[in-house]
């Protein structure tokens, strides 16, 4: 499903008098259908980098990362931006820590447009966000009002709903429960595991050990020390 | 996706300034692009090349009407004037330059689709009064004066006499500069539900980074002239490498 | 009339107008600049008019000049009598004597022959100032036949009043290629340009401009498809002659309100009446 090899990346800032920090030093890493894998390590060493540079957030220096797209390895490191926008709205979908919330619009509409996106007619779109907001105990009074004056941990689960709602070949997420109680994590957890039973890979930083263990099968470990990256 | 409109090797200079160095950027169907850069980089002049505005000294744009990629300059002036009547539209950054204030918002609405042959009063007052309704204007007022409009509705109902001849190719300049905040968010949402819900091209000039990540997919950041980095916009605006544009993004002001 | 050249101008400056009138007539409803000379009256009271007619009278015509239809005010009879004495040629209130007509803002009820030319009297020659202030933009507009916005004119008379109110000077497109200004003459009488037998001249010489409608030539009055154009006239019948298809000049005749039309048309009311001057 998806294959990361040879990933160099540093950042080069030339605010700070051209300071070089070296993150990805030749990091490696995959995952196949219905698996789980999860980054681990301390900050600062390199597992947010690499996770955002599996979605071309981050640009690497270089490496190659083989995503597989309607039925093709793609490198998304050198796809075009075109196929990149293709990549992201049908094959990899990414949670991140934080909403970014857009004045105005919804939770409702906000998690529907994901998967109007996909083409799915309005109507649907918004029935299908109804439930999946409801599942992640997101009362309906604020369905129809924009997250901005939500708390962190109800902007985090409509940043959740709006991922979940559509099915993904390829899941990054980064820290998905970090702001949420014990509560709504069982139902992410749930979430996640029925993803994976529908054949999706799961690439994920996940803080609570308790979710890592009911979600990964296998760790990638990141270490600090810049010149090696080891493998569990 | 294919190609809609490409600029190659653009140069201008206004006297010795030099407003494009070297210029290429490509658009393609249902893309939204961003020039981002500050005062004096050159993004308005290439926006208004690409827009067919200003002449380049140097280089050219082309544009696939529908039978491949054709540069500009071949177009002649009438065929440049039918384009940019109807299947092309240009929101100005001050609405009230681009419309006429003596004449009534629906006669405004209006006009673009009287300047490309429409000849039936009755078809063109209704879609004025549906495209007051799709900016959020209330369509009882298609016969009031926009004299007495406010500054977001004025913008407001400049897009509508921009959008109302169906255009697939939209340029944008600062549409927001200069209109309270609560204001701005109002019209980027409108834009932003338009654009997707029409399947737009769009090229929007900004020196607001915030705009820039709300509505476009691919950005280019200009200085004195030049393209110093171009890509996804998330990944420039997350990652950036170039030393100005990572300049621009820690200038942006925390809310 | 000693010291004073046939019809007032000297033959170089007839043979400048004439250049201009054939250019103009080359080109339907296409304004051509011409040099207008300093004339013995205003701007204002019709000096383009009487270059023109100056420029093509021969000492064989016989013309005729009206103002609002009326050969007898000041205006129509100062003309008359200057190209009288500047031409010596005959002169006539009858438009079906006449083989020259000028006229300010009408055309005669009689229809018009092939063998006669109507000259008009043009304050503003540019169909588009209103909408359009600038002269070198106005000019691109006409190059490029780019005349949409016109109708943005039209559709606000349209909002306003409920129907075109443009009373006079409705905006025609001659041969379907150039948008004119009929000058200042009602809406009634637009239908009466198209097609016409005679050779119609328009003159403005504050301006500076002469164009052309050439006989038989197609003139269409701008309109919408759903509110066509429609020449407007008072629902009245002439008090003196009892025409009911002739434009009326409204008369105030007391101070109580009181009021009755006639003919605008002087020549057209008598005939009709039997009355011959």
């Amino acid at each position: 499903m998806l294959q990361a090899s040879g990933l160099y990346k540093s950042f080069l800032l030339h605010l700070q008098g051209g300071v070089r920090l070296d993150v990805l030093r030749g990091a490696a890493l995959s995952a196949a259908k219905g698996e789980g894998v999860a980054l681990s390590g301390p900050s600062g060493s390199g597992k947010s980098t690499a996770l955002r540079a599996l979605y071309r957030n981050y640009l690497v220096d270089t490496g190659e990362v083989l995503v597989q797209h309607r039925g093709a390895m793609v490198d998304i490191v050198t796809a075009p931006a075109e196929t990149m926008i293709e990549i992201r709205r049908e094959t990899l979908g990414y949670v991140s820590q934080f909403l970014r919330a857009i004045p105005r619009i919804s939770a409702l509409d906000i998690v529907a447009a994901a998967a109007i996106d996909r083409g799915v007619a309005p109507d649907e779109a918004r029935e299908a966000g109804t439930k999946m907001l409801a599942r992640l105990g997101i009362a309906p009074r604020l369905h129809g009002l924009p997250p901005a004056t939500f708390s962190g941990g109800e902007q985090q689960r409509v940043n959740l709903a709006r991922t979940f709602i559509c099915d993904w070949p390829i899941l990054l997420l980064d820290e998905p429960t970090a702001s949420l109680d014990a509560g709504n994590r069982d139902v992410v957890i749930r979430l996640i595991n029925e993803a994976k039973a529908r054949g999706a890979a799961i690439i994920g930083i996940f803080h609570d050990s308790a979710v890592r263990e009911a979600v990964t099968d296998r760790q990638i470990h990141f270490q600090l020390d810049p010149h090696e990256k080891a493998m569990a | 996706m294919s190609i809609l409109l490409e600029a190659r090797g653009l140069d201008k200079k206004f006297g010795r300034v030099v407003a494009l160095d070297n210029v290429s950027v490509s658009l393609r169907r249902r893309e939204i692009l961003a020039i981002v850069g500050e005062s004096g980089s050159g993004k308005t002049t290439l926006l208004n090349t690409l827009a067919g505005r200003i002449r380049p000294d140097g280089g050219d744009v082309f544009y696939d009407g529908g039978a491949g990629l054709r540069p500009l300059s071949a177009l002649g002036e009438l065929g440049l004037r039918q384009l940019q009547r109807a299947r092309w539209g240009f929101v100005q950054q001050d609405p009230r330059a681009a419309l006429r204030l003596d004449i009534t918002a629906g006669g405004n609405i209006g006009e673009r689709l009287m300047a490309s042959g429409a000849r039936h009063y009755g078809d063109i007052r209704e879609a004025a009064a549906a495209w007051l309704a799709e900016v959020e204007i209330d369509p009882s007022r298609i016969d009031d004066l926009p004299k007495h409009f406010s500054g977001g509705m004025l913008q407001r109902l400049q897009i509508a006499a921009t959008l109302v001849t169906g255009p697939e190719l939209v340029f944008m300049d600062e549409p927001t500069g200069g209109l309270d905040v609560s204001v701005q968010a109002r019209i980027l949402d409108l834009i932003r539900g338009l654009v997707r819900r029409l399947g737009l091209a769009v090229v929007i000039v900004t020196h607001d980074i915030g705009v820039a990540r709300l509505l476009a997919d691919r950005l280019v950041v200009m200085q004195s002239g030049r393209i110093v980095e171009a890509g996804l916009t998330d990944q420039v605006l997350d990652d950036p490498h170039h030393e100005y544009t990572q300049l621009l993004v820690a200038s942006v002001l925390p809310a | 009339m000693i010291g004073y050249n046939f019809a007032y101008l000297d033959e170089q400056t007839k043979r400048m107008i004439r250049r201009a009138i054939l250019k103009a007539v080359a080109i339907p409803g296409h304004q051509i600049p011409f040099a207008s000379r300093e004339m013995p009256l205003p701007y204002g009271w019709g000096t383009g008019g009487i270059q023109v007619t100056a420029a093509i009278l021969g000492a064989d015509d016989v013309l005729k000049v009206i103002d609002q239809g009326a050969d007898d005010t000041t205006n129509a009879v100062s003309i008359r009598g200057f190209f009288a004495r500047t031409a010596g040629v005959r002169t006539t209130t009858h438009t079906a004597e006449a083989s020259i007509i000028q006229t300010r803002h009408r055309i005669p009820e009689f229809l018009l022959r092939a063998d006669q030319i109507i000259v008009y009297q043009v304050p503003q020659p540019e169909p588009l100032y209103k909408l359009e202030p600038s002269r070198a933009a106005a000019k691109k507009r006409h190059a490029l036949a780019d005349y949409g916005e016109m109708h943005v004119k039209l559709y606000e008379d349209i909002t306003r009043f409920g129907r075109v109110a443009v009373a006079y000077d409705h905006p025609v497109m001659v041969n379907e290629r150039y948008l004119t200004s009929p000058s200042p003459i009602p809406a009634f009488d637009n239908p009466k340009m198209h097609k016409m037998p005679a050779l119609q001249l328009f003159g403005a010489g504050r301006e500076q401009r002469i164009y052309a409608i050439p006989p038989f030539t197609a003139v269409r009055s701008l309109d919408f498809e759903d509110y066509p154009f429609h020449p407007g006239r008072a629902p009245e019948s002439c008090a003196l002659c009892g025409a009911d298809n002739s434009y009326l000049d409204e008369i105030v005749i007391d101070d109580r309100g009181g009021r009755m039309f006639a003919c605008s048309d002087t020549d057209f009311c008598e005939s009709r009446r039997g009355e011959t001057p």
